[in-house]
């Protein structure tokens, strides 16, 4: 385990398991996002979650801002920092164009496409195979 | 690429464009734009589409078995979604299922779109394959 780390690098590896990560806790928030519509859980805990793992988006483009990573998958942890930046934004702004409420679920999706792909890109990375195109 | 793998990819893709506004309209609810039964109307006719037209299309379209499942998981993710939001009465920790699954439909419609358009075709190999053997030849002298 430690030598298989070792070979693939640590970055990568930890690139790998911050994407998926990120990944678990987008279906978390969404789970969330459930709780408030249907169980009337307080709507702060989705708020207060997306503060909490927002981190890990601007972490994993530090983390693929090394050689050993490709330049796509570096790309598409910038346009997941983007998308997240965008993401924390829209709801306030739905007091002025109301439509951005639709939008906030839309980029969501958008988010949670992304940071698959960005996981699955960096893992296949850590095994060493070229990721295929996607 | 033959008329029903067309028609396959052209519904796959229908669908996903659906499960896009869908999820707009679920967006627009969540924030009072609009009232819910948009959302709740459209999803009926969006649901019906994997069991009643896609899943018949993938077994007359040459697909891949990998692509046939993707369908079959579809249907059954779409068939749970309304159920999930109907659970919000007696169990409304079930419901909270509702978007979880609303993505994994997502995620299952793009990789069934993908797939109608990059399978490739059927081949005579395939179809050998899925065909009854053949009775060997007679080895006696």
């Amino acid at each position: 385990m430690a030598r298989a780390i070792r070979d693939a690098g640590l970055v990568r590896v930890l690139l790998a398991v911050g994407a998926w990560l990120f990944v678990a806790c987008v279906l978390i928030q969404i789970f969330l996002v459930g709780l408030d519509l249907f169980a009337k859980v307080d709507a702060s805990f989705h708020r207060d979650f997306a503060y909490i793992f927002g981190w890990l988006a601007p972490a994993l483009v530090l983390l693929s801002r090394t050689r050993d990573v490709s330049r796509r998958t570096q790309l598409l942890a910038l346009v997941l920092l983007l998308l997240f930046a965008i993401q924390t934004l829209l709801p306030s702004l739905r007091q002025q164009v109301p439509v951005f409420g639709g939008l906030h679920t839309l980029n969501a999706l958008a988010i949670f496409g992304v940071a698959v792909t960005l996981a699955r890109r960096a893992t296949m990375e850590v095994r060493g195979s070229p990721p295929a195109a996607t | 690429m033959t008329g029903e793998r067309r028609a396959f990819a052209l519904v796959a893709w229908v669908f996903l464009g659906g499960v896009i506004l869908q999820v707009f309209l679920a967006g627009l609810g969540a924030f009072k734009v609009t009232d819910w039964t948009t959302h709740a109307g459209f999803g009926w006719l969006l649901g019906s589409l994997p069991l009643f037209v896609l899943l018949p299309l993938s077994l007359v379209a040459g697909v891949t078995t990998r692509t046939r499942w993707l369908t079959v998981a579809l249907v059954i993710s779409a068939a749970l979604q309304p159920e999930l939001a109907h659970a919000r009465t007696q169990t409304p920790v079930v419901a909270a299922f509702h978007p979880v699954n609303a993505v994994l439909i997502f995620w299952l419609a793009w990789s069934v779109a993908r797939a109608a358009l990059r399978d490739p075709p059927r081949t005579a190999t395939e179809a050998t394959q899925t065909a009854p053997p053949t009775p060997l030849p007679d080895t006696k002298p």
